[in-house]
């Protein structure tokens, strides 16, 4: 298979997962609505689904691009993240955690990477897009966690920060899978397994570790 | 590889001064990322959260001032992220 078509595979998957993310933050958007959160961050859950949705689009150019007889892949018509019993303000609460200091910490770290290698015009223009977003991202569950965090004890999440963890890990096994023995696709923003791997480690050990340690949930090391 | 531990200020602290209220000045992060609870600090000021980003959206915003020699640079505790500066 030719590298253009190798990497049009993994921004097939990638736009599946940003109309995912798309749907959960509109989810979170309605959660911390109806949990008299700050508007603020009501506002920014808003945005950051439509950043999602703008995202997708993004990794379609792409794949036009690189590879255009590849049609979408059929997102999760409603994915959940959280306990399906727990409360608005919880389930919110996990969402942002897992959905923000987790998998948006993890794909800010990548994206830098990624952005360092990016040659193809329509691969480099999309990361660039997407990487400010994510910074966005990924500080909305660092501020509602430190905003729940300010008020009551948000060490319930602990036990579920290694599934978090796991979950967040394979979605990028794409980019594992599909550039093993494959020649180097960094120009079209795919990386190497094991810098996937170091850049994964480094973040989880560096940034979201300590980051909820600040409030009392400890994660064991591997 | 870019440098963890500007990861850590820009996204857990700028998130948790966006959480908590714009805080103007950060807590000193130690190298194992370990800090004191800004959370804790400034949780009275959480509503002002709703008035305040601590996103640098440009030289307009509240995030800048008057540097020396009149440059526009970022209010002390305050990091531009990628993509935005004073």
């Amino acid at each position: 298979m030719r590298d253009e078509a190798r990497a049009a595979r993994i921004w097939q998957v990638r736009e599946r997962t940003e109309h995912e993310a798309a749907s959960l933050f509109a989810t979170l958007a309605s959660d911390l609505a109806a949990s008299d959160a700050p508007s603020a961050l009501t506002e920014l859950a808003s945005r950051c689904a439509e950043d999602e949705r703008a995202h997708a689009i993004l990794c379609r150019a792409i794949i036009d691009d690189l590879y255009p007889e590849l049609p979408p892949l059929a997102p999760d018509p409603s994915p959940l993240l959280g306990p399906p019993s727990a409360s608005a303000e919880r389930r919110a609460l996990y969402t942002s955690v897992a959905l923000g200091c987790v998998t948006e910490s993890l794909s800010t770290a990548l994206l830098l990477e990624i952005r360092k290698g990016a040659e193809r015009p329509s691969v480099r223009h999309a990361v660039g897009i997407i990487l400010e977003d994510e910074v966005r991202h990924a500080r909305l569950g660092w501020a509602h966690l430190a905003y729940v965090a300010a008020q009551c004890d948000v060490r319930w999440l602990a036990p579920s920060i290694p599934g978090m963890l796991r979950a967040a890990l394979a979605t990028e096994r794409p980019d594992i899978d599909g550039a093993e023995g494959a020649s180097c696709l960094a120009a079209f923003g795919i990386l190497r397994a094991s810098d996937v791997e170091r850049i994964c480690r480094a973040t989880v050990d560096q940034v979201i570790r300590p980051g909820l340690a600040m409030h009392g949930i400890d994660v064991p090391l591997d | 590889m870019n440098d963890p531990s500007k990861l850590f200020r820009v996204l857990v602290m700028g998130g948790a001064m966006l959480g908590t209220a714009c805080v103007s000045a950060p807590a000193e992060v130690g190298s194992d990322g370990s800090t004191p609870d800004a959370a804790a600090d400034n949780g009275e000021d959480a509503g002002a959260v709703e008035d305040e980003l601590c996103f640098c959206p440009g030289p307009e915003s509240t995030c800048c001032e008057a540097g020396p020699g009149g440059a526009s640079v970022p209010r002390e505790g305050i990091m531009c992220c990628w993509g935005t500066s004073c």
